[in-house]
């Protein structure tokens, strides 16, 4: 009985690697279709929200199943309950890389390159939702309060774009819709950085039965 | 253990009370019958003595006397005519008494009479007296029972203070049988100094300890040669079971991963790396199919090569390849790169010539024109030579394995040699060109140190300006040999420096045209560097000059 307690613990650990590697995934191509202007890229990042779903679904089943037929207690109840609130977040990465897709598919990204910072921005939010899946991987509290601790930094690059934007604005009109979507588009990554920073709340959450604000 | 001694101990001490007390009984009881039987014989003896001597007055003497036996004096009829204790003549006719009955018709009769009620058992003895009637002596005492039940509080006493001390002793002795037990010399059997009882037993321990070991040997020297092969070669080697857990993994796929062996070990293949291509390719293993493709860890790329262990068609595990083929792939680029610009340098002297010969064959130029024309072809034929040359030079540097003699070489000497082949190319752009310097061997191939220092001396020349100088010298050091170029020219600009040594690499390329470079000079100068284990420095400014410093190790 135990046995199989343990056997299916191990799958839902293997299940949310396999659910963060498709978020970085998407995230990844996403960021690429924006920065290279890569339609086929964008295409797949948006077709990838339909896998996290069905993965969301699969990993929330068995966490009930779990639930129900183990009855956990302490850690093993803690690893799950907190699988359970890690997927929402990770479902919103999801998302959120699709709708960044959308927006590079429809916008004129021509222009993307021209802002350092949009680049940068992708890039910290890219590390932030790696390192918060490695913290869960690998148990690891110092990384996850690492990546808690980085969301200041996703915050300022932040500020930086929306500078840049008024900046662009300010030098032509004509720059406004693009300016728009690439403030929104940074918008969703800083938007990702607070679902990273979740995780990894959850992740020290899920070590050491405490909330970060506790620890 | 201790359980089962203290239960056979304690079975053993109640079994052995119950008995004793049994037998005991049974025995005491039987001796006290017969000397209770004696003595009222023995008295019934006395009294019909006494009153066969002196008549019914003996029985006056007995009457209500205490602590004797009942004495009762019953005439032939059955009549009682005296009892000492109650009155003769309430009592009824005895003729019937067995006892009575026996003594009237044999001269004596006994009798035991057990009252269950009173837990008493009265022992009788009638005699027949010389006169006829019968004397009866009775002694009553308490049964057998009865004085069982009397010392039953004793025997549970006792069976207590057995059950006490069993417990105790039980304890003691479990300790004292465990204790050598649990102080055995395991790795060395034989060398215990116990029970002989346990001495099949260590034997067997002895020689399965002696198996063990040398099996374990055999695992261990096996394991050390798998792990010495795996261990020290390139390509990353990964097995997994069928579960995706890691069960062995060699130094190489470990660096490539960047983790350490021992941390991954047992972990899933998810912990290590969870890349959607690599996810894939384990699925397609664990179906039971090769997978083979390349794949990027953090920008080297790695060709991978997943291929599944099977027994009975069933999949037991999966083993991962991993060749690292950055340096394969950045080399395929620079050769795809290579000839690219070889068509590209090749093409455009050849479409000079060949528009310069169109011209030439359709008469349209003028006779006068055509030496100039023959100069132009001549030119561009021999800028193509050039080129040519270079390539071939560069190729056969490429090579690696040029079977080329090394020999001690005085680089002042070769540095004066080229140098006065330059001297005339110096002299049309009135340049200085100069050698300095102390004598020093190098072991080398000539003609390759040839080139570079003439291919270094070349470009000095080349992009300098008019009377421009170019000191070429050459020091010794303790463990160094040092050449250096020094120009005061054009100078490369520092965005370019790091650039220069590529293949064809140009700062400016109408103006290398003009110069007639190749364009392969430095990256010449560079593999001849390399082919002799020399490092090669450039220090340039703008305006200023270049100087490129050579260092030969001296050891070479």
């Amino acid at each position: 009985m135990r046995n199989k307690f343990d056997e299916q613990l191990e799958l839902l650990k293997k299940q949310m690697i396999q659910m963060g590697a498709l978020c970085e995934g998407a995230i990844a191509n996403a960021t690429k279709a924006l920065i290279d202007g890569d339609i086929e890229l964008a295409e797949k990042a948006i077709a990838a929200d339909g896998n996290i779903d069905q993965k969301e679904k699969e990993i929330e089943s068995l966490c009930l199943k779990l639930l129900l037929q183990q009855q956990p207690v302490a850690r093993d109840l803690r690893q799950i309950s907190s699988a359970l609130k890690m997927i929402t977040d990770m479902e919103r990465i999801g998302d959120q890389a699709a709708d960044i897709s959308e927006i590079t598919m429809l916008a004129n990204i021509k222009a993307a390159d021209n802002t350092n910072h949009i680049v940068d921005m992708a890039k910290a939010t890219i590390k932030m939702v790696t390192d918060s899946i490695d913290a869960y991987v690998r148990q690891d509290l110092g990384l996850a309060k690492a990546v808690i601790d980085y969301d200041d930094v996703v915050d300022n690059l932040f500020n930086d774009v929306k500078a840049d934007m008024i900046r662009l604005i300010n030098e032509d009109t004509n720059n406004g819709e693009f300016a728009i979507d690439l403030m929104m588009i940074a918008k969703y990554f800083e938007r990702i950085g607070d679902h990273a920073t979740n995780i990894a709340e959850w992740v020290v959450f899920s070590i050491t039965g405490k909330h970060i604000s506790e620890v | 253990m201790k359980k089962r001694i203290y239960k056979s101990m304690l079975l053993l001490a109640l079994i052995t009370i119950l008995l004793t007390s049994f037998l005991i009984t049974g025995f005491i009881y039987r001796e006290f019958y017969i000397q209770m039987q004696q003595e009222i014989r023995n008295e019934a003896l006395f009294i019909s003595t006494g009153y066969n001597l002196i008549g019914q007055e003996v029985f006056f003497g007995l009457k209500e006397q205490e602590n004797s036996s009942r004495i009762t004096w019953v005439a032939i009829d059955g009549t009682v005519l005296f009892d000492n204790m109650v009155e003769a003549k309430n009592m009824e006719n005895h003729r019937n008494r067995p006892e009575i009955a026996d003594a009237l018709n044999n001269g004596f009769g006994e009798a035991v009479h057990l009252s269950k009620t009173l837990g008493t058992q009265t022992f009788y003895r009638a005699v027949r007296l010389n006169d006829g009637t019968v004397l009866r002596v009775s002694a009553t005492t308490n049964s057998v029972f009865k004085s069982v039940l009397g010392f039953i509080p004793y025997v549970a006493l006792i069976t207590l203070l057995v059950i006490m001390l069993t417990m105790i002793i039980a304890n003691l002795l479990t300790k004292k049988i465990i204790f050598p037990l649990n102080n055995l010399n395991l790795e060395n059997p034989l060398s215990n100094d116990v029970y002989d009882e346990l001495s099949p037993l260590l034997s067997r321990m002895a020689r399965q300890n002696e198996q063990i070991e040398s099996q374990f040997k055999r695992l261990k020297e096996k394991q050390e040669e798998f792990n010495a092969i795996t261990e020290n070669i390139s390509e990353g080697i990964i097995v997994l079971n069928n579960k995706g857990l890691i069960l062995f993994i060699n130094k190489s796929a470990a660096s490539i991963f960047n983790v350490s062996t021992q941390d991954i070990i047992n972990k899933h293949i998810l912990t290590l790396d969870r890349s959607i291509p690599l996810q894939k390719a384990i699925e397609t293993a664990m179906a039971g199919h090769l997978f083979e493709n390349t794949f990027t860890i953090s920008e080297d790329s790695f060709h991978l090569l997943v291929s599944p262990v099977k027994d009975d068609m069933v999949v037991k595990g999966v083993i991962l390849f991993i060749l690292d083929i950055t340096e394969k792939q950045s080399a395929e680029k620079m050769r795809r790169e290579f000839t690219a610009n070889v068509s590209h340098e090749l093409k455009t002297p050849l479409t000079s010539i060949s528009g310069y010969a169109e011209l030439m064959k359709s008469g349209m130029v003028q006779p006068e024109d055509i030496p100039e024309f023959a100069n132009r072809i001549y030119n561009e034929a021999r800028h193509l030579i050039n080129l040519i040359d270079d390539v071939i030079r560069i190729s056969r540097l490429d090579e690696k394995n040029i079977q080329l003699p090394f020999e001690e070489i005085d680089l002042l000497e070769l540095a004066t040699e080229t140098v006065s082949r330059l001297s005339s190319l110096a002299q049309q752009k009135q340049i200085k060109l100069s050698v300095s310097g102390e004598n020093a061997i190098v072991s080398g191939v000539r003609q390759i140190l040839e080139e570079m220092i003439y291919n270094l001396c070349d470009n000095a020349i080349k992009y300098n300006y008019e009377k421009g100088t170019v000191d070429v010298s050459v020091r010794a050091l303790s463990d160094n040999v040092v050449l250096t170029v020094a120009d005061n020219g054009f100078g490369i600009p520092r965005e370019h420096q790091s650039r220069v040594f590529e293949r064809f690499y140009r700062i400016d390329k109408s103006h290398s045209r003009e110069t007639g470079g190749t364009g392969l000079g430095l990256s010449i100068v560079k593999h001849s560097a390399e082919f002799h284990n020399a490092k090669v420095q450039l220090l340039s400014k703008p305006g200023k000059g270049t100087t490129i410093t050579v260092t030969f190790r001296r050891n070479q």
